[in-house]
């Protein structure tokens, strides 16, 4: 007598299904907790907002940033210009705005390239172990011993301070720190069950790290991204400030405020370097909040 | 103690060389060098040459790197490119600015820091505790080079209590008292910036011992309050912090680069940047090399404090 046969196929799409309205209640769980966190929902509208004004730059700056007015002479604040000219005649407040896209851009792209290097090398390094993890441990010791904003400059002034440069140095220099962290999660989680039975049902390595560590993984990745937005806009507007970073005539945060090294700039026109500074703050505790936030919301360790 | 200390030493050399050829590398692989800042206009090719031969820079990049550490090993850091002194005595003659401002800044962040993290955790979730933390989160977003103008612009132009930069007044004759005012603002900023962190970890910190069983029978055999939190709980708070500042320490002394190029303090900050935008590659590598070794020196003094601290930890 033939015993009826499995439907592999059948099973699987039930498992799936499960497993797919598991991971939606899970989501759902995460964004009430979010939602919960007064200072994290005021964090993401700012960001929310910055990012708009940094998309729609050219639509909101009420002139070019880059124009030259000839015809004011007077360079304080005015209904026209509400945050004034800078010293070279240029509208302030459109510099501002716009310099929201450079101080964004620059912080998503260096991050984004970390995040990646760092995963990578982290997940290997954990679920490795061996020469492989001794290997990178050791690399990653090695980079961390570098004064990293020493070690930013230096690099920068080498390749030339341009935008491009600034986020692939941000970004190539970023990773150890991600791959600690990555390294430690996957140490812990590959002994898991379930990563057993994936390996006892045939998985292979790369699959058992994409899909079954990875994900479980993905809560504390996606808080370190978030802190570290947040410091790179920092770095960027050092650097910047330092005239290392993004150069003029492109406006950023950080090169906003070189000018104001000079005293008589610093004492007679704080319009022109209090925004940019404030710009930087706002952003930067804007993206902090959104980050304990998170860190609320996806690591039910910290439960409250 | 000593055998641990020496066995972690061991393990730093190889990180330490391998921070040396990376940023030999690095700073060898640049587009311009030196010889394009230091020769005058008018010299002809051939002087170019020359002066390349002369400074070596005609060698192989490993060549060079193999003499560099050859020479390292006999304790010469080198000879500056612009300045032609040694190395070592153009980054000595910076130490001590450095090291009084990192100090005066560690001063007054654990000043501040230690008691307000205290109470802010024995007194979780208080009108105190959120004024404490929201003002920890606010200078840890503030930015370095922001604060630094802010409080010049506020204290030394609005109100003319402290000068606008430097170590002391020009032409006069240096005093401590002098020392001391100029030291005051860039020391308050450079406290600032690491103050958020030290509150954060001794607050947690404070938060997890409290919890423990031993605290919870101190308060039961009588114990008064105060007690119970700064000789029993404190204590053994003090680990994490401990570890921060084996963290904070190396990156202060190896210079606030951008506290000291807001206030033009003289230290190996200012060092930094000069040597970059001059191209002088000896120098930046003896700084790189200097704060790397400092970054391990951290780590190591941390560990001896942690005996200090708490003597149930022993090195095997």
């Amino acid at each position: 007598m033939a015993t009826p046969a499995l439907d592999v196929k059948a099973v699987r799409r039930t498992l799936g299904a499960v497993g797919a309205e598991r991971e939606r209640s899970a989501i759902q769980t995460s964004i009430r907790r979010f939602l919960r966190h007064r200072l994290a929902v005021a964090g993401l509208i700012i960001v929310l907002i910055l990012v708009f004004a940094a998309v729609f730059a050219n639509q909101v700056s009420p002139h070019d940033p880059n124009a030259i007015v000839v015809t004011q002479i007077d360079d304080r604040p005015s209904a026209i210009y509400p945050l004034g000219l800078d010293q070279v005649g240029r509208d302030n407040l459109s510099r501002l705005i716009h310099a929201a896209r450079i101080s964004l851009s620059v912080g998503l792209v260096a991050v984004s390239i970390y995040i990646v290097i760092g995963t990578v090398l982290g997940a290997l390094a954990g679920y490795f172990g061996g020469a492989v993890d001794i290997l990178i441990t050791r690399l990653t010791d090695t980079f961390l011993s570098f004064p990293t904003l020493m070690l930013i400059l230096v690099v920068v002034s080498l390749v030339g301070p341009r935008i491009w440069n600034v986020m692939l140095v941000l970004g190539l220099l970023g990773w150890p720190p991600t791959c600690r962290l990555v390294r430690g999660e996957f140490l812990s989680l590959r002994e898991r069950d379930y990563v057993h039975a994936a390996r006892a049902s045939g998985a292979v390595d790369s699959r058992i790290i994409f899909r079954h560590v990875l994900p479980n993984a993905m809560g504390p990745i996606l808080v370190n991204a978030t802190f570290g937005v947040a410091t790179a806009i920092l770095t960027e507007a050092a650097l910047s400030f330092l005239g290392l970073g993004v150069q003029p005539p492109t406006a950023s945060w950080g090169n906003m405020l070189t000018s104001a090294q000079s005293l008589s700039i610093l004492e007679q026109r704080p319009f022109l370097w209090v925004p940019p500074g404030f710009a930087i703050f706002i952003s930067v505790i804007a993206i902090n909040f959104v980050g304990d936030g998170l860190r609320d919301a996806l690591d039910p360790r910290l439960k409250r | 103690m000593l055998q641990y200390l020496l066995k972690r030493i061991l393990v730093a050399l190889p990180v330490l060389v391998g921070v040396t050829a990376i940023s030999y590398l690095i700073i060898s692989l640049a587009p311009g060098n030196a010889v394009d800042i230091l020769i005058d206009p008018n010299q002809t090719p051939g002087q170019a040459q020359r002066l390349r031969e002369e400074l070596g820079l005609n060698q192989p990049i490993p060549v060079r790197y193999a003499k560099w550490l050859g020479e390292l090993a006999r304790g010469n850091l080198g000879y500056s490119f612009l300045t032609r002194r040694p190395v070592a005595e153009r980054i000595s003659e910076r130490l001590s600015p450095t090291l009084s401002l990192a100090f005066a800044a560690i001063f007054v962040a654990y000043l501040v820091a230690l008691p307000v993290g205290v109470i802010s955790a024995t007194r979780q979730y208080s009108a105190a505790d959120y004024v404490s933390t929201g003002f920890a989160l606010i200078g840890n977003s503030l930015p370095t080079f922001f604060l630094g103008l802010s409080f010049i612009y506020l204290f030394s132009v609005r109100v003319r209590w402290f000068p606008t930069g430097g170590m002391s007044t020009i032409g006069a004759t240096p005093t401590p008292n002098d020392f001391i005012v100029h030291l005051t603002l860039p020391a308050l900023v450079l406290g600032m910036s690491i103050l958020g962190a030290v509150m954060r970890y001794a607050r947690s910190s404070m938060l997890e011992v409290m919890r423990q069983d031993f605290v919870r029978t101190a308060r039961a055999k009588g114990v008064t309050g105060r007690t119970v939190i700064y000789k029993h709980a404190l204590r053994n708070a003090l680990i994490p912090v401990i570890t921060l500042l084996g963290i904070q320490l190396p990156v202060l002394f190896g210079g606030a680069i951008i506290t000291e190029q807001v206030f033009g303090w003289p230290g190996m900050g200012r060092l930094t940047i000069e040597a970059i935008t001059q191209r002088d590659y000896p120098v930046l590598m003896a700084l790189n090399l200097v704060t790397a070794v400092m970054v391990v020196g951290g780590g190591l003094f941390s560990d001896v404090l942690y005996v200090v601290v708490d003597p149930r930890i022993r090195y095997a």
